[in-house]
C-alpha cells in the first residue's frame, strides 16, 4: 500500500501535533502518531492520554489508509529532507518504508487500531468564541494554577459560562486570577481543564479573529481551532467557590504606574528571603514604600510615587505573586485595593475590569 | 506491563470472581481492593482479568469480556488509556513516591472511555513508606469510577492505614484436586504431586518450578546440603556455587528442608512435607539434631530472607548460613552432653 505526500504538506501538521508527544512514554504506541488518509484528507493524531491533537490537511489521494509512525523520528526525517520533496510511504507488515528522492528510511509501525485515540462522544454543550478572546482568557489567568497540589481540582483552570459571561478562574490557594467577557449562551457550563491542556492551548492559540468551536461532553472538552482539533480530558471535581475569595470593593485604592511598580518590585525582591519572598508594602499619602530584608539582615528599600488617599497601611506580600500579576496587566496604570494588613488585595487594570487578581497577604 | 494474553480466569478464582461481579452488578464495588494471599496463586492475573471485564462494553452474565469491542481490543494490546499499572522500576526495588504522586494528577482526570479507571499496584508492599503515605490521600477520598487494586503476597508489610482503607480479598490455596488437575494440563514434565508440594500448593509457582534446570539445581543443592551436614564437602565451596543461583529460591529450599526436618522430628508420620522426595535423607539428618538447633537454623534463614533486596553481600550470607549448618551436629552434640 502506497501513500504519496508532499514533504511540506506533511511537516506542518506533524509539527503542530508533535508537541504533545512526550519523550518518556508509558505505552510505546504513544510515541507514535496516527496518520489517516481518507477521501482526500490527511489526519494526523497525537496523544499523551491527557490531551489529544488532531490536524487535518487536504491531500491529493484517493486512498483509504490508516497507520502509525514514530513521531519524533518522522518529524526529524521530514525536517531534514529538502523542501517540496515528494515522500512515498510504503507499508508492509510491521515496517514502513519512506522514500524521497534517493533517500530511503525504514521505520517500525504499530497497528492503527491499537492507537488509543479519543472517540468522539456525544457532546453535551457547544458554543463558539473568537480565538483571540479564548487566548486572552487563558493567558491572563494560567499562571495562577496550582501544580501537583493534593487538591487536584486546583491543578487546572475553571472555564465557566454563566450569567451572560464567559469566565476563566485559576488559583493555587494563595492567589487567584479571573478573566471574563460578556457572552450569551443558552446553557450554563462549568468545567475544569487540566493544567497541561491549558498550557498547551496557550501555546496553540493566536490573536486571530477566527471562531473557535468548543464542545463539552461529560468527560472531554474539544476545541476546533482552524484545521486543528484539540481534545482534553477534564478534571473530575468541583471547583471551589471563588466568589467568596474576591474582596469587597473599598476606597483604599492605590493607583500606580505598572512598569515603575514592577521594576521597583524586581529590584527589591533581590534582597527578600529567597524561600518566602516576602516584601513589605508601606502605603502612605501618595507614596508607596517597598521594604525587603533577608536572613543575612541585608535590606532593600524603594519609594515610588503613587496616587493614594486612603488610610496608612503596612502589609506584606509574596513578591513573586505580584510580579506575575503585573506581567499580565495590559495597561500602563494598575489599581490595587487594600483593606487592612490581614485581608487580601484586589489588583486590576485601570480602565478595564475584564481581569481581576487576588493576592493573599503574608504576615512578616 | 500487563500480560493481556494471560488475563484468563483460573479455576480457583471463580468464587471470588462471581462475588466481585455480583457486587459490580449491584453497584457496590468498593473503591479499593487488596488482593492478598500466597505468591503463585495468580492474583495479578485476576486483577488484570477483572480490569478487562470492567473495560468491556458488553460482558456476558458471568462478567467475562466479549473480546471484540474497542475496550477489549485496547486492553488486549496493552494500550487501554484508563488502565494504570504501577510496578517497581526493577523487580525487587521499591515503588517510589513520584510515581504515586503522578497518580494523584492522573487519577483526577475524567476517563477516556467514560467508564471505569483501574489502577493496579503490584506488589503493593514494594511501596516505600513515603509512597504509601502519599497514596493514603487518594485512598481516603476515592474518585468515583476509579478502582484501585493492590496486589500483595505480604499484606503485613503494608501500613495498617493502607490495609484498613481497602476491601480485602484473600486468595486461599486451592483444593489439591483442583490444583492438580490444572497443573496436569499445564506442565509437560515433572511430577505434579512433588511440584505442588514444593510450591506449598500454589499452582502458578508449581508451574514455574516445572523446568528441568530448576529441578536439577534443587537435586544438586539437596546433595550438597547433605554433604555439608556430613562434613564431606567444604561449606565455603558450596556457598561459592550457590551464590550464582537465585537467592530467594535458595533460601526457600533451605527453609523447606529445615521445616520438614522439624516436622519429621515431631512425629513419625507428619501429614504434609514440602519435600516428600527427600524424606529418608531429611529423616536421617533430623535424628542427629535437636529442636533448638533446627529452630535456630530456620531463624537464620528467615533473617536472611528479610535482608533480600538490601546491599548485603550474598556470598558472605550463604557462607555464614552453611558454616552454621555444617556445625549444627556438633552444636547439638555439645548441648546434649552438658
Amino acid at each position: 500500500m502506497n501513500v504519496k505526500i508532499n514533504r511540506d504538506t506533511l511537516l506542518k501538521p506533524l509539527i503542530q501535533v508533535g508537541g504533545v508527544v512526550e519523550r518518556r512514554q508509558t505505552l510505546p504506541i504513544l510515541s507514535n502518531v496516527l496518520i489517516r488518509v481518507e477521501k482526500g484528507e490527511l489526519t494526523i493524531t497525537a496523544t499523551d492520554l491527557e490531551v489529544e491533537l488532531k490536524s487535518r490537511t487536504r491531500v491529493d489521494s484517493d486512498l483509504d489508509q490508516e497507520f502509525t509512525l514514530p513521531a519524533r523520528k518522522l518529524i526529524d526525517i521530514c525536517k531534514a529532507l529538502p523542501e517540496n520533496s515528494e515522500i512515498d510511504i510504503n507499508l508492509e507488515g510491521e515496517r514502513a518504508t519512506l522514500r524521497a528522492g534517493r533517500s530511503r528510511f525504514t521505520l517500525s509501525t504499530l497497528p492503527a487500531q491499537d492507537f488509543p485515540a479519543i472517540e468522539s462522544s456525544i457532546s453535551r454543550e457547544r458554543f463558539s468564541l473568537p480565538e483571540k478572546l479564548l487566548k486572552r482568557l487563558i493567558e491572563k489567568t494560567q499562571f495562577a494554577m496550582a501544580q501537583q497540589d493534593v487538591r487536584y481540582y486546583l491543578n487546572g483552570m475553571l472555564l465557566e459560562l454563566k450569567e451572560g459571561k464567559i469566565r476563566t478562574v485559576a488559583t493555587d490557594g494563595h492567589r487567584l486570577a479571573l478573566s471574563e467577557a460578556p457572552f450569551e449562551t443558552a446553557s450554563e457550563i462549568e468545567v475544569i481543564l487540566p493544567r497541561k491542556a491549558v498550557v498547551e492551548l496557550g501555546r496553540l492559540l493566536t490573536d486571530s479573529e477566527n471562531e473557535v468551536r468548543v464542545e463539552v461532553s461529560s468527560n472531554h472538552a474539544r476545541m476546533d481551532i482552524g484545521n486543528l482539533s484539540f481534545t482534553t480530558k477534564l478534571i473530575d471535581g468541583k471547583y471551589p467557590d471563588y466568589r467568596g475569595v474576591l474582596p469587597r470593593s473599598t476606597d483604599n485604592r492605590l493607583e500606580a504606574d505598572r512598569d515603575e511598580l514592577k521594576q521597583a518590585l524586581q529590584r527589591t525582591s533581590i534582597l527578600s528571603n529567597e524561600k518566602y519572598r516576602g516584601i513589605r508594602f508601606k502605603a502612605g499619602r501618595n507614596v508607596l514604600e517597598l521594604l525587603a530584608h533577608n536572613p543575612e539582615q541585608e535590606e532593600a528599600e524603594e519609594e515610588i510615587e503613587v496616587h493614594y488617599e486612603g488610610d496608612e497601611l503596612v502589609i506584606g506580600f509574596n513578591v513573586g505573586y505580584l510580579i506575575d500579576v503585573l506581567s499580565v496587566i495590559p495597561t500602563d496604570k494598575v489599581l490595587i485595593e487594600l483593606s487592612d494588613a490581614n485581608a487580601s488585595c484586589l489588583i486590576y487594570a485601570s480602565n478595564t475590569d475584564e481581569s481581576r487578581y487576588v493576592v493573599m497577604p503574608m504576615r512578616l | 506491563m500487563s500480560m493481556p494474553g494471560e488475563a484468563k480466569l483460573l479455576p480457583w478464582h471463580r468464587d471470588i470472581w462471581s462475588r466481585l461481579q455480583a457486587a459490580r452488578g449491584a453497584g457496590r464495588l468498593p473503591h479499593a481492593l487488596l488482593l492478598a494471599g500466597a505468591g503463585g496463586l495468580g492474583k495479578r492475573q485476576f486483577a488484570d482479568a477483572f480490569a478487562h471485564s470492567l473495560f468491556c462494553a458488553s460482558p456476558d452474565e458471568s462478567g467475562a469480556p466479549c473480546g471484540h469491542c474497542r475496550g477489549c481490543h485496547l486492553f488486549q494490546v496493552g494500550n487501554h488509556p484508563d488502565f494504570i499499572c504501577i510496578e517497581p522500576e526493577e523487580a525487587g526495588k521499591a515503588i517510589k513516591i513520584d510515581v504515586i504522586r503522578g497518580l494523584v494528577d492522573k487519577g483526577a482526570l475524567t476517563t477516556q472511555a467514560g467508564g471505569y479507571r483501574v489502577i493496579v499496584i503490584e506488589p503493593a508492599d514494594a511501596m516505600n513508606t513515603a509512597a504509601a503515605n502519599s497514596l493514603l490521600k487518594t485512598l481516603e477520598e476515592p474518585v468515583p469510577w476509579t478502582l484501585m487494586i493492590l496486589v500483595t503476597s505480604r499484606p503485613g508489610r503494608l501500613p495498617a492505614t493502607i490495609r484498613s482503607r481497602c476491601q480485602r480479598v484473600t486468595f486461599p490455596i486451592p483444593p489439591r484436586h483442583q490444583a492438580m488437575e490444572w497443573l496436569g494440563g499445564q506442565i509437560g514434565q515433572g511430577d505434579p504431586q512433588l511440584l505442588l508440594a514444593l510450591a506449598s500448593g500454589a499452582p502458578l509457582q508449581a508451574r514455574a518450578l516445572a523446568q528441568a534446570e530448576i529441578l536439577k539445581e534443587r537435586a544438586l543443592m539437596a546433595d550438597e546440603f547433605y554433604a555439608a551436614f556430613k562434613g564431606e564437602q567444604d561449606p565455603v565451596a558450596i556457598a561459592g556455587r550457590w551464590e550464582k543461583l537465585d537467592l530467594p529460591r535458595v533460601l526457600n529450599w533451605m527453609a523447606g528442608w529445615l521445616i520438614d526436618m522439624l516436622r519429621l522430628k515431631s512425629g513419625a508420620q507428619p501429614p504434609v512435607l514440602y519435600n516428600p522426595d527427600q524424606r529418608p535423607r531429611l529423616q536421617s539428618m533430623a535424628q542427629g539434631l535437636d529442636f533448638k538447633v533446627l529452630h535456630g537454623m530456620l531463624d537464620r534463614v528467615y533473617d536472611a530472607n528479610r535482608t533480600l533486596g538490601s546491599q548485603l553481600n550474598t556470598l558472605m550470607l550463604l557462607e555464614s548460613l552453611l558454616l552454621a549448618w555444617a556445625n549444627s551436629k556438633t552444636a547439638s552434640g555439645v548441648r546434649e552432653n552438658t
